[in-house]
């Protein structure tokens, strides 16, 4: 195996650099611009504060040094769709996928949907894992309603409602995706 | 009064370490205690081949004491590894408490129609597990096959089924289909509080997922052996609110009904041959589960196949798969098919990749 | 994103640029993070609006290298290919300049003619 790497995907400020930098015990290095994407959001913003005003537009990287001495490397892909060519280049040789979504933005479950959709030759041939990220500030849609959309789309893989800045929920996520590669 | 102890299958390391330990605590215990090399109370090493072998052989006119990292056997009497010396020193001074009648006499397990010895006041995990329930004789043959006999699986018809209403899990499936907000308490043990109409429950103890020893009895107790109050939703709102309870989802207090209590044993009414997949992943952030669940999970999830063909595919007991789908099927999680709808996917990993994938894993939950 | 009036100056600013430099075959203004400010393109059909994302991702990535290596502050980004020339440069923090041309021995006029470009833009952006 030439690399062993993790790749982390999902809608802008889900949290995938948040979650990379959990892990992670390097800097994360990251390729973070100020975001002219908010626009839009600007009544949201006055109101939420935790929505960050930079987004990613090449990638993030970290890296995890397994007992071994080889180099687990964690990948963060930019969120928005006009960069899906850093998805299909950081995608390429990964382990497996983790897909966040940021359950507070416009359409969560479209986000997943495009996610899924855009991975779908990758995650046929290895696996993959959604968190949901901000469910706490916005319970809605619920974790039903997703499971709901997978099941009607055939699509069978682990969902959680996660906390981005919580080393224990990417390890729950990482723990889930292991096991969906191990045996599922 | 003079009692004498002795170990079974303790490892050279283990023993030295008991007898010095044994003499270490000779002034703190309540009686004298010697250790002999035989003697009517023994300490059985139920991490070794001869320990379980002797265990399950049960022994007439001896006392056994379960030694091991977990109480598997749900052991009357039970001694957790490593050792050290406040559990052994109250594990010792609870047997000096019992009649010494019952201290010569085989344990035999407790059944339903027992009552069970009053709880010893403790606060540690090694606390004899007075009230909890017996091990049924499927569960305790699967424990006695070593890892070689493990492709012999069975499922035998003839033994016991897990039957929901005789446990607290009974008693939560009466109060939701009765939609009475309640109270259940066993000694020990922070009172489970439901509401029913809001498919909720809380609980003083913050991890569901931690539990001790004590915290365990009441979600592995006899029905008969939990206290009930019926409440008004004010009055349990208001003592939720006074003692600060957390609140979980009503499927975590149903799934750890189900899995402390089934034992390897099948659900009532469920046909061990049927084909079996989960309907979508189960939510381990609420659902309390080891690691071997979130294998089970995945293979579950993502193929359709009778519990023995699970137990081989997963290199999992046939008892853990057993109890992980009465859980899953408590809170509506499994899809049965009929058996001609088996569907296997395909799947071989390289051992290097299953390798690397262990390491990340064991690095990451260091 | 940028005032109407400051896009039509970046636009003019393109075509002079184009009409400048004839081997510059297209160029295109971006933000930082993707998005296309104004663009100009000879006869070709390029997607440009492709190029400006690609624009910000490169730019963004030279500066997370020289900023790994201590090297100050990242120029230019030029990728020299075998039907031509892409080079990619600041104008300030959040704009980058993205030019072009098919001819492969062109990347003196390809780089002088951007520079000046970009830093004429940057006293007016």
């Amino acid at each position: 195996m030439s690399e062993i790497k993790l790749v982390f995907t999902g809608s802008a400020g889900a949290g995938k650099t948040t979650a990379i930098s959990t892990i992670s015990e390097i800097p994360v290095i990251n390729t973070d611009v100020r975001s002219n994407d908010f626009t839009t959001h600007l009544i949201r913003q006055s109101i939420d504060t935790s929505r960050k005003e930079t987004i990613t537009v090449a990638m993030d990287y970290g890296e995890l040094t397994l007992d071994d001495g080889q180099k687990l490397r964690i990948y963060g892909t930019p969120g928005q769709q006009r960069f899906d060519y850093m998805w299909k280049i950081l995608i390429k040789g990964a382990l497996g996928l983790i897909i966040l979504v940021d359950n507070a933005g416009d359409d969560p479950v479209g986000d997943l949907a495009r996610y899924l959709d855009n991975f779908r030759e990758f995650i046929k041939e290895t696996s993959a894992v959604v968190g949901i990220t901000r469910m706490d500030l916005s319970p809605e849609p619920n974790l039903e309603i997703y499971h709901e959309y997978m099941q009607s789309h055939g699509i069978r893989l682990p969902i959680y409602s996660v906390d981005a800045r919580s080393r224990d929920s990417v390890v729950m996520l990482i723990h889930a995706l292991v096991a969906m590669l191990e045996y599922g | 009064m003079d009692y004498q102890i002795t170990t079974r299958a303790l490892d050279k390391t283990n023993n030295v370490f008991f007898k010095s330990m044994l003499q270490l605590i000779q002034n703190q215990l309540t009686q004298k205690w010697s250790y002999e090399e035989s003697a009517h109370i023994i300490l059985v090493d139920l991490e070794q081949p001869d320990g379980i072998e002797f265990w399950i052989s049960k022994p007439r006119d001896v006392f056994l004491i379960a030694y091991a990292r977990q109480n598997f056997y749900h052991a009357e009497w039970f001694l957790q590894k490593p050792l050290r010396i406040q559990p052994l020193l109250q594990l010792l001074n609870s047997l000096a408490m019992l009649q010494p009648a019952q201290l010569l006499i085989n344990s035999p397990p407790i059944t339903a129609n027992q009552c069970p010895p009053p709880p010893k006041p403790s606060s540690v995990a090694s606390v004899p597990a007075a009230a909890l329930p017996s091990v049924p004789s499927l569960f305790s043959k699967a424990m006695s096959g070593t890892s070689e006999g493990k492709n012999k699986y069975c499922l035998d018809n003839k033994l016991e089924y897990f039957e929901p209403s005789i446990y607290l899990l009974g008693l939560l499936q009466e109060s939701l289909v009765a939609a009475r907000p309640r109270r259940f308490s066993c000694l020990g043990s922070a009172p489970l509080y439901i509401l029913p109409y809001e498919n909720r429950c809380f609980s003083a103890v913050t991890k569901m997922q931690q539990l001790d020893s004590l915290q365990e009895n009441l979600y592995s107790s006899y029905a008969k052996n939990i206290k009930v109050v019926n409440l008004t939703p004010e009055e349990l709102l208001a003592e939720v609110q006074k003692n600060a309870l957390r609140a979980y989802p009503m499927d975590t207090a149903l799934w750890l009904a189900t899995l402390r209590c089934s034992h390897g044993r099948l659900i009532l009414g469920q046909a061990p041959d049927s084909v079996i997949r989960l309907k979508y992943w189960p939510n381990f952030v609420v659902l309390p589960h080891d690691t071997v669940h979130v294998g089970l999970a995945a293979f579950m999830l993502k193929n359709t196949a009778n519990l023995i063909t699970i137990a081989q595919k997963t290199h999992t007991t046939l008892e853990t798969v057993v109890d992980f789908f009465n859980s899953c099927k408590m809170i509506e999680l499994t899809i049965e098919e009929p058996a001609s709808e088996s569907r296997l996917v395909d799947k071989k990993i390289a051992e290097p990749k299953r390798r690397t994938l262990k390491d990340i894993l064991n690095r990451l939950l260091r | 994103m940028l005032a109407p009036q400051l896009i039509t100056k970046l636009d003019q600013r393109l075509a002079k640029l184009l009409e400048d430099c004839s081997v510059i075959n297209a160029a295109v203004v971006t933000t930082a993070d993707g998005h296309m400010c104004a663009m100009r393109q000879g006869n070709q059909d390029y997607p440009l609006e492709r190029l400006a994302t690609m624009g910000s991702t490169l730019m963004s990535l030279g500066d997370t290298i020289t900023a790994e290596l201590k090297m100050g502050t990242c120029d230019n980004i030029i990728s020299e290919n075998k039907q031509g020339i892409v080079a990619f440069m600041h104008i300030n923090n959040n704009l980058v300049l993205v030019t072009l041309t098919v001819q492969k021995n062109a990347l003196g006029m390809l780089l002088s003619h951007s520079r000046r470009c970009a830093e004429e833009m940057a006293q007016f952006v």
